[in-house]
């Protein structure tokens, strides 16, 4: 609690002189802050200025419309959250037509579209109607767990995340992140598979699958039965992630799960990430993400790190 | 870009407890400090418990409010709303602004007020404000043994326009003796309702309802009947206040969806309670299951 006081104090002053500035597969971001895939959608904007973010990551697009999961699908667990929301989307052409021209109204601010699909054709399919449009970079979603087919299925196994990465290279140009899971035994094979079949960047983690059970109800919460974990409590699993496939690949890193704090997205760049999204702490506090851009801001004043480039190199071992 | 500097309309502060009492065996009333006392009826806030292990808000409609204060009527559920029900005056407590898309105002002279259990509060507000606006309010509310509001909605609407019904036989004697000018019957909102409205009735009129989601079912059901042009359009004009499990509670995460048959195209859709409801046209509510 001491160092949330004194936290607070540093946030009221002026980040001066600070270089916050990324470059994440050519595309420059003014902050390494964005937002986690699933936990954005344009009434974000009702929430704080998105301008302020280094760039904005959409939830996940289908070639056509997805209902997702029946409810429930949120359960609350101690230190985050299980969600089966199961990709819910318009679909790309109303994206296109309804969504993109908003977020393109904010200058400077790179858009990021999350892609889904049930099959490779699939994810193929709308990279390649996305390449068409102004969109910055594309996150390939291969690592949601709530989908029965495409997500995690291709994203854990060696040789799907291959093939997936492959045929969306294939069908874009534009920079290909690609989304890792973490339910798998070794991450840096995955990563090593991404990069090799043409991956520009890697962001990683995505949610852990769990389950819930009501005592007294005797059932299980969500519809779903399964579902994506999220939250502070995952957020060791993911620097432990980012660390391991920091040093067994050379491509960007967007590293996320469970962070809450400035310090959280610290320790996150100090595990080897170049930027870092925020996902369930902005379902918690409307405005987390600016918030823990101003956090991590006064964090780096505070640790006399002048640069976002100087924190990436700052862990000692 | 505008020049007006940007303010968030959805935010998350501290407030403080005014008071929080019980009202029956699981449900409170709870009072808080807060700023914008203009609610619409049918909107809620959201409550935050700031612990590890309850990170997640809890979506709590608005009772009442004015001056610099609103009322949140709660039942307690599991562990986080217990956590509420220990809340003293002057207490701490982490809040959102309004959220949601209340009640319409009626474009009728008359308003039916249908609410069950837990889902009375927000009902009350609407019955509250409809008759502050000129309007005929009855009241139409169904407890299983332990009414709450009553003598509020008597104040609101007057105690001739207040009926009530009950699931548990042995209680009525007593809430007769302590509510003389209040009805009361035996059964749910629907006995009520098929006991005070004439079948042969044709005057347009407004249903504003909330409860647990087997009667609104049933409403839903109910209205259909009363078809005075035969052109499949009740002559009541129901709207629904839904509840959901709910993940961020401000539109967010999707998680807390809802199927709305769109009226034009006949299209289903799943759409956020929290960011385009809670309430919804009563037609237009899709069960599910």
């Amino acid at each position: 609690m001491g160092n949330d006081a004194e936290m607070k104090k540093n946030t009221d002053r002026p980040a001066a002189g600070l270089d916050m500035g990324v470059e994440i597969a050519g595309v420059k971001w003014k902050n390494p802050i964005t937002t986690a895939s699933g936990t954005f959608t344009l009434r974000t904007m009702r929430c704080y200025e998105i301008s302020r973010l280094g760039a904005v990551t959409t939830k996940g697009i289908a070639t056509v419309p997805w209902a997702g999961n029946p409810t429930p699908r949120i359960a609350e667990t101690y230190g985050g959250m299980l969600n089966a929301v199961g990709l819910q989307n318009i679909g790309m052409e109303a994206w296109i037509r309804d969504e993109l021209p908003v977020l393109r109204a904010h200058e400077g601010l790179p858009v990021i579209a999350n892609i889904v699909g049930r099959t490779t054709d699939e994810y193929a399919e709308v990279a390649a109607r996305l390449s068409e449009t102004d969109v910055d970079m594309l996150e390939l979603n291969i690592s949601c767990p709530n989908v029965k087919e495409g997500g995690i299925a291709f994203g854990t196994a060696v040789e799907g995340v291959f093939d997936t990465t492959a045929a969306v290279r294939k069908a874009t140009r534009k920079p290909l992140i690609v989304k890792l899971s973490p339910n798998v035994t070794r991450i840096v094979d995955m990563a090593k598979a991404a990069a090799d079949a043409g991956a520009d960047a890697l962001s990683l983690i995505n949610t852990l699958l769990g389950m819930k059970i009501d005592v007294y109800r005797r059932r299980v919460v969500l519809a779903n039965k399964t579902g994506g974990l999220s939250g502070p409590g995952i957020h060791p699993v993911a620097v432990r992630m980012v660390y391991e496939v920091r040093r067994a690949v050379g491509l960007p890193i967007i590293g996320m799960g469970g962070v809450m704090s400035g310090e959280d997205a610290a320790e996150m760049i100090l595990a080897g990430a170049d930027a870092v999204a925020v996902g369930t702490a902005a379902l918690i506090r409307p405005d987390a993400p600016v918030r823990i851009l101003e956090e991590l801001e006064a964090c780096m004043n505070k640790m006399g790190i002048a640069s976002i480039r100087e924190l990436k190199s700052a862990l000692i071992e | 870009m505008a020049d007006a500097p940007y303010r968030a309309d959805v935010r998350r502060f501290s407030t403080r407890v005014l008071s929080n009492t019980q009202l029956t065996s699981n449900i409170y009333d709870l009072r808080i400090e807060y700023a914008e006392g203009a609610f619409l009826p049918g909107q809620f806030v959201n409550l935050y418990l700031n612990r590890a292990d309850r990170l997640l808000p809890r979506p709590i409609s608005v009772a009442d409010g004015g001056e610099g204060w609103i009322r949140l009527i709660y039942a307690v559920v599991g562990k986080g709303t217990e956590i509420f029900s220990r809340l003293n005056p002057g207490d701490a407590l982490d809040v959102s602004t309004l959220i949601g898309n209340g009640f319409k105002p009626s474009p009728h002279g008359t308003v039916y007020a249908v609410g069950g259990g837990v889902g009375v509060p927000p009902v009350f507000a609407a019955a509250k404000k409809e008759a502050a606006r000129g309007k005929r309010v009855v009241a139409v509310v169904g407890f299983r043994a332990e009414p709450i509001l009553l003598d509020d909605f008597a104040g609101a609407i007057g105690a001739e326009n207040v009926y009530c019904a009950i699931e548990d036989a042995s209680v009525i004697p007593a809430l007769e003796a302590r509510y003389p000018e209040i009805r009361f019957a035996l059964g749910n909102v629907v006995t009520i309702l098929s006991q005070i409205i004439p079948a042969e009735a044709d005057e347009k009129a407004f249903m504003a309802a909330c409860g647990p989601t087997p009667m609104l079912k049933a409403l839903q059901e109910y209205v259909k009947a009363f078809d005075p042009e035969n052109d499949g359009r009740s002559r009541f004009e129901l709207q629904l206040s839904l509840e959901e499990r709910m993940g961020c509670g401000f539109g967010c995460c999707a998680g807390c969806v809802t199927q709305i048959r769109d009226p034009q195209t006949g299209t289903v859709r799943r759409v956020g309670v929290c960011s385009l409801g809670p309430v919804f046209a009563g037609e237009t509510v899709v069960f599910y299951g």
